[in-house]
């Protein structure tokens, strides 16, 4: 028979535990594994079973390090009644040395595995953009991407070559056809060509013997690239241009011929009402009714609503 | 089929082992479950566990059973989509690339949750449940989900899907996305 006061402590405790230890053990406990389930370790569970009160009322033995502590002290741990120390390690249970370390080794690796690709990420988003722009006529920005892409990922052959070849294209945009030449030949000597720089050479090459006034050879690299992409309005509009030359340069009837050949079918595939198809025609009449060869700039200052001959071809 | 024991693709991806365990562990301190026991890694079946005591609510019982999953699966995602690039996209034999992809996916196919992890979400899912608690009605389908995959574990479907979320995923995200 207990008195009072160590009547409530035993009452308190034993509601602290909740149910009967020996079950707690088992059934409280539980396994949270990568495999299967196993047993839950009993040990505090066990303990508990074995925990008594011992000297003054209000003391208890913790139920896993066995130590006296003040019974309104203890907390349930799995239903046991344990000391403030055990329960705050069980519920804050510390990771081992080894585990940090192991957790820090794979944040780094993370880190370090971004860090490291970061530049082909970088590549290949910048190859795609260069690519996209490309399509979109956006040579400037194709070429600062490729080259971009060509500067992260210096390893890839095909970004260098895509760089070199951008940068020809860019080159031929801004009127330095003598240096898109050069850089377009070195590409092909690397990678072998391809319809399209094979396409742009010509392009480049063609301009270079119109600013040397070589109209045969003009000619003959427009109609090579027309060869090339016989649907292209840009190589139907360059022949007719080299044809015109041609023609101003000889008299010869067949180049005028084959120029005004080349306007209809560009007519055609472009439309006669297209804005910029018919300053060019204008601008190829001229040429073909005066026979004289002036550049775009002087054409433009002398006919600065465009040269009148009498109606579309 | 190649029956290979379970003990050997443990070791194989011991790293995704003790993750998924530390992981748990993780869950169980952040919502304040006392852990009893715990082994990261070991060469026997389980080849790890954590012995906690009950969770008190559902949410905490979710979080400590399909925590693993969830870290488990973005770390294998982490590391395994910066390292793929320079052997997809790029055609490289970068063998840091492919340590790295080894670890990424040994996380990765230790991800789903044990058969125990799914005996305790669903013990809790039923009683919250009854609550109408929309999580664990939620998730009884992924409990479902668990024992499928266990299921399929002998058809190495843990591995698949460290495979899946390690190298297709990202393969999937490169070739079509960008």
């Amino acid at each position: 028979m207990l008195c009072p006061p160590c009547a409530a402590a035993v009452d308190r405790q034993t509601a602290a535990r909740g149910p009967a230890p020996a079950a707690a053990g088992s059934a409280a406990g539980q396994v949270s594994a990568a495999g299967q389930v196993s047993g839950a370790r009993p040990a505090a569970g066990q303990a508990s079973a074995y925990a008594q009160p011992s000297g003054g009322a209000e003391r208890q033995v913790c139920g896993n390090c066995r130590q006296e502590t003040f019974v309104q002290d203890l907390q349930p741990v799995a239903g046991v009644g344990v000391c403030p120390k055990c329960a705050a390690y069980f519920r804050r249970r510390p990771f081992p040395l080894w585990v940090k370390v192991a957790a820090a080794v794979v944040t780094l690796l993370a880190v370090f595995s971004l860090v490291r690709n970061l530049r082909f990420i970088q590549g290949y988003v910048e190859f795609k953009r260069a690519d996209r722009a490309f399509s979109a006529g956006d040579v400037d920005t194709a070429a600062q991407q490729m080259a971009a892409a060509a500067a992260h990922v210096p390893e890839e052959r095909a970004f260098r070559e895509g760089a070199e070849y951008f940068r020809g294209v860019q080159l031929i945009t801004q009127g330095q056809e003598k240096e898109a030449v050069e850089v377009l030949k070195a590409c092909r000597a690397r990678c072998g060509g391809g319809k399209g720089l094979d396409y742009y050479l010509l392009l480049a090459e063609g301009n270079v013997a119109f600013d040397d006034r070589d109209y045969e050879t003009f000619l003959a690299k427009s109609r090579e690239r027309l060869r090339l992409a016989p649907y292209s309005v840009e190589a139907m509009e360059s022949t007719a241009a080299a044809a015109a030359c041609k023609f101003a340069a000889t008299g010869d009837q067949a180049f005028k011929e084959e120029s005004l050949d080349m306007l209809r079918k560009a007519a055609d595939a472009l439309g006669e009402d297209d804005p910029e198809f018919r300053a060019f025609w204008r601008r190829m009449r001229f040429r073909l009714d005066t026979r004289q060869i002036i550049t775009r700039e002087e054409y433009e200052k002398r006919y600065p609503k465009g040269y009148e001959p009498g109606g579309p071809p | 089929m190649i029956i290979i024991p379970g003990w050997l693709v443990a070791i194989a991806t011991f790293p995704g082992v003790i993750v998924h365990e530390a992981a748990h562990m993780l869950f169980c301190r952040w919502r304040g479950v006392a852990v009893l026991d715990v082994c990261f890694f070991r060469v026997g079946n389980p080849a790890g566990y954590v012995v906690h005591e009950e969770a008190k609510d559902f949410n905490t019982s979710f979080l400590i059973s399909v925590g693993p999953f969830f870290i488990n699966s973005v770390l294998c995602l982490a590391i395994c989509f910066p390292a793929l690039w320079p052997i997809h996209v790029f055609k490289l034999s970068d063998p840091l690339s492919y340590v790295l992809l080894w670890l990424g996916v040994s996380i990765g196919a230790h991800a789903f949750p044990s058969t125990g992890d799914a005996n305790g979400l669903w013990a809790h899912a039923r009683v919250a449940a009854r609550r109408m608690h929309p999580l664990a009605i939620a998730s009884f389908p992924l409990v479902v989900l668990i024992y499928v995959a266990h299921a399929l574990a002998f058809f190495w479907f843990d591995v698949l899907y460290g495979i899946g979320v390690g190298i297709g995923l990202p393969m999937l995200v490169i070739d079509r996305l960008l």
